[in-house]
């Protein structure tokens, strides 16, 4: 087996990464989105909300298009098995990184970066954004626990972490960890 | 400038990319000849001044590529549908 | 003491004295000043000189439409000119300097300009300093410079850092005065989310609310499309360098608003009038000397004369008079003054001139006095220190006119009041006319020295000037402005322009809606540039893009290039090695050994659906139908215009199920045109496709031994023989024990290659992973510089080839244009033009003498040829020195080139001083048969 060095980032207590998560693209085929849905066992959102279905959540990721996220490893190969015939599977455990801004301030950090209102009565607890974070396209969304969560290209981890945590200086204390 | 994605909601324009005039259409005599018709498609454009329907693509949102009515004078956007929608 | 501090009121802190110093000497001031109310506290009213005459100048007004004091702040990469001294809080330790003067305020020797100042009237560069030609770049132009303009640069980076904010709110009110602050408390009140923000730093009365923010010391500069809204915050401009908040935080803040509507509430600027030498220090707008006195208790004069058209200035007279400033004489232009005159008149003890004007100011660096001339047309001369002009208040509506909008002319206030407004805007207040110019009798120049009434102070552009301008023929405004450069400085002509347009219309005989006025555009008052950039700067400009296998090339001391915003290793240096030095080493490994390269950054897209084949034989030029499950094939991408767009290669893993791969500059590009395929030129083909670009670290695997290493790493029983898996196939085998992974037989340098790709949590690992399995055959990382050679030596095109204007015929490529099938690019790539031999087309070259390296760029003309551009017949795209040939080589696209192999050709770089002959011969150099990647 190979060894994994896993992406490692310095946190603070308003900037961590998300741990390490199966990801799988899903991508209806014409007409089969119905066929889809009843294979999965659940009705995928149609605009941009997320869906948890047992432990996975279910991101829209545009037109008839999903990103399943879980802590399953066999996720893809669940996906694959049943939803084959009906969307196009792809692994994607390794294209994004991503990271949680959590804390009071987490709206005043991430409105530096992101041109969208995160305001808590327009960005309902269950939406999800493809936008911008400074000049990286980002998927994001609210956690259950309020926090944020934001979704990157694995190539741009590390320039997105450095703008995250040039966004959350002023929030953050020396002496904090 | 915002544009209204009709899956994301209003926009920056920063999120965008302009392409151009979204009246033109792709001749469908499978392209075996490059006759006038082919010239007018890929050079061809009316200069126009008021509403103008435009393609723009959704790049750092949700890849859409959209039809967008803007009057070019006021620069109004007076309506926005998914290209995938306009048959 | 002429100016000086009244011994109360005014909203400073007397409890908080500040120390600061103005061209090295110190004063003090209090907390609440700015530096222009500290400066005339102190009784100095000298403050600057002027643009082009260098005439002495004080300060005209109290905010920020002050024309004359402007400063330099700060020093080192810090320092800024052009700061008006109006608008600079004042701190403990600030210290400004004024410009344009030599060696000072007061002895400026350039102020000799005066006296040869017909010389230098409007468009003097346009008429002067002609002859001889050549004195104009060695003496003319660098004497003018030096002489002229407003502030130094410091000529060293800005070490301040900036920050971008995104804000969203229902109701923008823009201004914090009296209308603002209602408009602001209402909305608020109502619900409505509300931003306000206002320019100043004197605090607001205005509730704490949830839902309203109220930033300080920010101006709302542009309105843009779609209800945004630009805006800088000063976030520490206003604390000394070693205030906690001003070390290591951002200095200001650039805000993005978008608001569903905005209230304009910015008040109005008072005009000054226009008379000779009205601009001697001591001569100020009215509605300032009030403002120095009420808000910073500073009475700039002991001995005023005021000089009016209209009523609103009688209360600020009050002020001055209550302030213990004596009223010398009130000047007023109406024939018969108005009643709030004659009272204010009687209350003050002060005689009113009516139908009376100013004909001239006296004094030499202040203002002594003036000469007025009365109604019957005598001359009196009265003694004064100060100067209180109004000719009347300009609504400040430039943020109505950013989206086109044209301000509309109110003949009963002799003003221009907002015309179309952008959407969701509403202007209240002064800003839109109300309450402004009571009884106003217009009055655009007085007096009879035109030469020496300054209209735009700052351009130091005089009545005269506009005169001369509309003499000339330049007597359309928009002429008027960049001729006489009225209204071009840094103020934007906030207190010139109205009067400026006015004198012109006088002199045309047009009325002032006919000669209108020109067009205001963002920004509203000067920003810097790094504001803008916020933290998009040096290494951050852009992002920066990392392979999987980054970690593994660091710690191999790999010399990196920028590839677009990915990083790549160029080469791998060991040792003492040099660039050239590493990559023939690398070179060489590859083809007589084995070596490994990451070719991650290519576009990797996934592409799966029933229409898959339908979508490709459609998006690429050459035929898809007949590739089998287990094969990859070379794609070949146009643009609707017939040239190519792209290259890449496409492997099908299933029925329905293909990898398509791009170069690493095309790869977004390439995206966007796939999805523009689908979604606008052919809705109907079911067909999804998604980049795994970052999901697959891709390794090229290359050189005889190649396979003898896949196969230590490759799980059994995958079978890695020739016959099974020959050149172009592709696979999905398990490596390593179970991992995931694609494998597809290709080859870019011309050996025995393969790219394996595995899920990139992976690379480095596999980087390693290969090092060590690969040891008994010295495998060799290789970087970008030694792919380069290589796919040269095979006449490989890349990048420098497709260039956007190539075809497929100037390639050597026709043969992948399919005459079967539809396909983007089909019809135009045909076109005569596009297919005619005599094009530049890929051949390859070697210098005549084997020895003399040719460079990409050159031009390629027959030998016996002119060196003449008529001559041309093309030009080298890639060059490199041939470690496998061992002498240098070329491919180049020139004019029928094909047909011209065999013969010579001139390489002709006169840049950089190159000149050989060359021969032309085929592009291809190492195994033309193609027969070491079949091994």
């Amino acid at each position: 087996m190979l060894d994994i060095a896993p992406l490692k980032f310095p946190e603070s207590e308003v900037l961590q990464s998300l741990s390490r998560m199966s990801i799988a693209g899903i991508a209806a085929f014409k007409g089969r989105r119905a066929a889809l849905e009843a294979a999965l066992g659940l009705t995928l959102p149609h605009t941009p909300r997320r869906v948890a279905h047992g432990t996975t959540n279910y991101l829209w990721n545009g037109h008839d298009a999903w990103l399943a996220m879980s802590e399953t490893p066999a996720l893809l190969e669940n996906l694959t098995t049943v939803a084959a015939k009906f969307a196009a599977i792809t692994d994607q455990s390794d294209g994004f990184v991503a990271f949680r801004v959590s804390g009071f301030h987490r709206r005043a950090i991430l409105k530096k970066l992101v041109p969208i209102d995160l305001h808590q009565d327009v960005f309902a607890p269950d939406a999800v954004a493809l936008t911008l974070a400074g000049q990286l396209p980002v998927k994001l969304w609210m956690q259950d626990d309020g926090s944020f969560a934001l979704a990157g290209l694995r190539s741009f981890s590390r320039a997105l972490h450095h703008a995250l945590e040039e966004a959350a200086r002023e929030f953050v204390h020396p002496g904090h960890d | 400038m915002r544009i209204a994605c009709p899956y994301c909601g209003p926009r920056g324009l920063e999120e965008f990319l302009y392409h151009g005039d979204a009246s033109v259409r792709r001749p469908e005599d499978g392209g075996a000849v490059p006759d006038q018709a082919w010239t007018d498609y890929v050079y061809l454009r009316e200069n126009a001044n008021g509403p103008h329907r435009e393609l723009w693509y959704h790049h750092a949102g949700c890849h859409a590529w959209l039809v967008v009515t803007r009057d070019l004078r006021s620069h109004d956007i007076l309506g926005v549908t998914a290209a995938r929608d306009e048959a | 003491m002429t100016a000086h501090r009244l011994p109360a009121g005014g909203l400073i802190d007397r409890g908080r004295p500040l120390g600061f110093t103005f061209d090295g000497k110190r004063y003090q001031g209090f907390a609440g000043d700015t530096l222009a109310s500290a400066l005339l506290a102190n009784d100095v009213r000298l403050v600057g000189r002027s643009f082009k005459y260098h005439r002495p100048r004080g300060l005209i007004a109290a905010g920020v439409e002050e024309p004359n004091a402007l400063v330099e702040l700060r020093s080192g990469g810090y320092r800024e000119p052009n700061t008006r001294a109006t608008v600079v809080e004042l701190f403990e330790g600030l210290e400004a300097r004024s410009q344009n003067r030599f060696p000072s305020l007061k002895f400026d020797l350039l102020g000799v300009n005066s006296l040869l100042a017909p010389l230098f009237a409007a468009g003097f560069y346009y008429k002067t300093f002609m002859w001889p030609a050549s004195f104009w770049e060695k003496l003319y132009e660098p004497a003018i410079r030096r002489a002229a303009g407003l502030g130094r640069h410091s000529r060293q980076a800005d070490p301040d850092t900036y920050e971008k904010s995104h804000e969203f709110c229902d109701v923008l009110v823009i201004g914090g005065g009296t209308s603002g602050i209602a408009a602001a408390r209402e909305a608020a009140a109502a619900g409505a989310r509300v931003i306000l923000c206002d320019e100043g730093f004197a605090p607001l009365d205005l509730p704490d609310a949830a839902n309203l923010s109220v930033f300080m010391r920010c101006t709302v500069f542009g309105v843009y499309d779609g209800g945004t809204y630009g805006a800088v915050q000063r976030l520490t401009d206003h604390l000394p360098a070693s205030h906690p908040s001003a070390r290591g935080g951002p200095r200001q803040r650039f805000m993005k608003i978008v608001a569903d509507r905005s209230i304009l509430a910015s008040g109005a600027f008072e005009r000054p009038m226009v008379f000779g030498y009205n601009d001697l220090p001591g001569i100020m707008l009215a509605g300032a000397v009030a403002t120095y006195v009420t808000r910073y208790a500073v009475a700039p004069g002991t001995n005023a004369v005021i000089f009016l058209n209209h009523d609103d200035v009688v209360p600020n007279v009050q002020i001055m008079a209550d302030a213990g400033i004596a009223i010398t004489a009130i000047v007023d232009v109406r024939a018969t003054s108005s009643e709030a005159v004659r009272v204010l008149s009687h209350r003050i003890q002060a005689p009113v001139f009516a139908g009376a004007v100013i004909d001239r100011a006296h004094g030499s660096t202040a203002v002594s006095g003036v000469d007025i001339i009365d109604a019957r047309g005598t001359k009196i001369s009265v003694p004064c220190d100060l100067v209180a002009m109004s000719g009347g208040w300009n609504p400040v509506l430039h943020l109505t006119s950013h989206l086109d909008g044209k301000p509309i002319w109110d003949e009963a206030i002799a003003a221009f009041v907002p015309g179309t407004l952008p959407h969701g805007m509403q202007v209240v207040g002064a800003a839109a006319g109300c309450g402004i110019n009571a009884n106003i009798q217009p009055l655009w120049l007085s007096g009879q020295h035109p030469a020496k009434s300054f209209v735009d102070f700052q351009n130091d552009v005089t009545a005269r000037d506009l005169i001369l301008a509309k003499q000339e023929g330049f007597a359309a405004v928009e002429h008027l402005k960049r001729y006489t450069t009225l209204g071009m400085a840094t103020d934007q002509g906030k207190t010139s322009n109205v009067n400026g347009l006015a004198i012109l219309a006088t002199e045309t005989g047009k009325t002032i809606p006919e000669t209108g006025t020109t067009r205001f555009r963002p920004p509203y008052t000067p920003v810097a540039l790094g504001v803008l950039a916020g933290p998009h700067r040096g290494k951050y400009f852009k992002p920066t893009r990392l392979t999987p296998t980054h970690d593994f090339a660091v710690a191999n001391h790999a010399t990196f290039v920028e590839a677009g915003l990915w990083l790549r290793a160029r080469y791998f240096a060991q040792g003492t090695e040099d660039r050239r030095a590493a990559v023939f080493r690398e070179v060489d490994a590859v083809r007589n050994g084995v070596g490994f390269c990451d070719v991650t950054t290519l576009g990797k897209i996934d592409i799966q659906g029933p229409d898959s084949v339908k979508f490709l034989e459609f998006v690429y030029a050459n035929g898809w139908n007949d590739l089998a499950i287990g094969r990859v094939r070379y794609g070949l991408m146009l643009r609707e215009d017939g040239f190519v767009m792209d290259d890449g290669t496409c492997a099908r893993l299933g029925q329905q199920h293909f990898v398509m791969t791009t170069t690493t500059a095309n790869a977004a590009k390439v995206m966007q045109h796939m999805e523009f395929c689908h979604q606008v030129l052919a809705p109907a083909l079911d067909v999804c496709f998604v980049s795994v670009t970052d999901q697959w670290a891709q390794l090229a695997i290359a050189g005889p031994h190649a396979r003898r290493v896949l196969q230590r790493l490759v799980d059994p029983p995958f079978d890695l023989s020739n016959d099974a898996f020959p050149h172009m196939a592709a696979a999905v085998p398990t490596i390593c024990g179970g991992i995931a992974a694609r494998l597809f037989r290709l080859s870019f340098s011309g050996e025995l290659g393969y790219e394996l790709a595995v899920p990139a949590r992976y690379g480095n690992a596999l980087a390693a992973q290969l090092m060590q399995t690969g040891a008994d055959f010295n495998i060799t990382p290789y970087g970008t510089e030694a792919l380069g050679v290589m796919r040269i030596e095979k006449g490989h095109p890349a990048g420098p080839e497709l260039n956007g204007q190539t075809t497929a015929h100037d390639l050597g490529l026709a043969r992948l244009l399919s005459r079967k099938k539809d396909y983007v690019g089909r019809a135009l790539a045909a076109r005569p033009a596009l297919t005619d031999p005599h094009r530049p087309t890929l051949v390859g070259l070697k210098p005549c003498d084997r020895r003399t390296i040719l460079r990409a760029g050159s031009h390629l003309l027959r030998p016996e040829a002119a060196l003449t551009a008529a001559n041309d017949e093309g030009f080298v795209t890639s060059a490199i020195v041939s470690p496998t040939l061992g002498y240098p080589i070329a491919l180049a696209l020139l004019a029928n080139g094909p047909a011209r192999i065999g013969e010579t050709i001139r390489v002709y770089d006169p840049i950089r001083n190159g000149d050989v002959l060359a021969d032309i011969v085929a592009p291809v150099f190492h195994d033309p048969a193609g027969s070491r990647r079949h091994a």
